[in-house]
């Protein structure tokens, strides 16, 4: 009676071959999808490793213009004056200093 | 006739028309009191003494320390405010009134150390033992800080550095004159302030390249019309340290100079003679 009872619950050779199957389908599956988020994550973390404002891609450098630049910017204060001829006697010289 | 007051300030005569002599003193006294190299008590001897990389410095000392570096890359180095131990190497260490007739031979030369002298806003950083020398640029500051002060065509002179608010007429050296319409004037050259070291004739305008007093110049007074007695000034001296190349600078710069040489030729460089056209010198 019990090897009847155990002989109903048993799979036969063909249902036993369909549930490994579909095992195997899941486990492909897991790694699949496992993979593919793996990818997913290096590619997303190299881009933004190389493109994201946030990341230094080179040594940091100070928050200012460049020297050359502030040196093309700045004006420089050598302006030449106006001068005439004079028009009566001077009443102070110029002298060396 | 307007009246012209004079004294005695950062040892040399000054000259006002048109304005306040007692303020005009304040300014000077002012500046003094913050640049003098001779004042044990001045800002500049304290810093040049201090033995610390970075110092705190006022505002006033900031700003022209900031003018002087400016100054200095205007005119390729030329201009340089850290010559102090180059000017006391070639005796220049006391008042110059008190500078005797010869001396010990000079020190050994002290080339220019602008690169080490940075500026972060009143932040300076620089080696010890490296002596700024701002005089290149606090007697004309002081003169354009005075003439703002000024009345309608009135003008102040510090030694012969000037900056006038409106036309004034200005003897120049070798008996010439010319008009201020606008702007300043200055002179630099090496017949007033002069000394003897070791038997060889010293000056004030050191050669920034060799770190000694220029070496035989070929002018002895340089005058050059700026848009301010500051930019006058800076043009002269640099204008000066460029030798037989100084009128064509001050060309490019679209500044009128006037080149007293050694025998006393005048030479004017083209933007002198375009607004002044005299007769009988050569440009």
């Amino acid at each position: 009676m019990a090897a009847v009872a155990h002989a109903e619950r048993s799979p036969g050779p063909g249902q036993r071959s369909r549930i490994e199957q579909a095992r195997a389908r899941a486990r492909g599956a897991k790694v699949a999808v496992g993979a593919l988020a793996t990818l997913v994550f290096g590619v997303a973390f190299m881009g933004a490793k190389a493109h994201a404002p946030g990341h230094a891609k080179h040594k940091a450098q100070p928050l200012a213009a460049p020297a050359s630049f502030e040196q093309a910017v700045r004006q420089s204060a050598l302006v030449g004056g106006r001068i005439a001829p004079p028009v009566q006697p001077p009443p102070v010289v110029t002298s060396t200093s | 006739m307007t009246a012209v007051h004079r004294f005695r300030a950062m040892g040399c005569e000054i000259v006002l028309s048109r304005g306040d002599p007692v303020a005009v003193a304040a300014v000077f006294a002012r500046w003094e009191g913050v640049f003098s190299r001779f004042l044990r008590d001045s800002e500049l001897t304290r810093v040049n003494a201090s033995p610390a990389w970075a110092l705190h410095v006022s505002p006033l000392f900031a700003r022209a320390l900031r003018i002087a570096l400016e100054a200095a890359a205007d005119t390729g180095g030329l201009v340089d405010p850290t010559l102090g131990a180059a000017l006391e190497a070639a005796g220049y260490d006391t008042d110059f009134s008190r500078l005797a007739g010869d001396g010990a031979p000079v020190g050994p030369a002290v080339p220019s150390r602008l690169g080490e002298v940075r500026l972060d806003g009143r932040i300076l950083r620089r080696p010890p033992g490296l002596l700024l020398d701002l005089n290149g640029v606090v007697k004309s500051l002081a003169v354009d800080e005075a003439a703002d002060a000024l009345s309608s065509g009135g003008f102040v002179s510090a030694g012969g550095d000037l900056a006038a608010r409106g036309p004034v007429d200005v003897g120049l050296p070798g008996g010439d004159a010319v008009r201020v319409v606008r702007g300043g004037l200055a002179t630099s050259g090496v017949v007033s302030r002069r000394w003897r070291r070791g038997g060889r004739e010293q000056h004030h305008l050191i050669d920034p390249r060799t770190g000694r007093p220029y070496r035989d110049p070929p002018w002895e007074q340089v005058t050059v019309s700026g848009a301010s007695c500051l930019a006058a000034d800076v043009a002269a001296k640099a204008s000066f340290l460029l030798g037989e190349d100084g009128p064509a600078w001050l060309d490019e710069h679209g500044m009128p100079g006037r080149f007293v040489a050694r025998g006393g030729d005048v030479v004017l460089n083209g933007a002198w003679h375009r607004d002044v056209a005299p007769e009988g010198v050569c440009t």
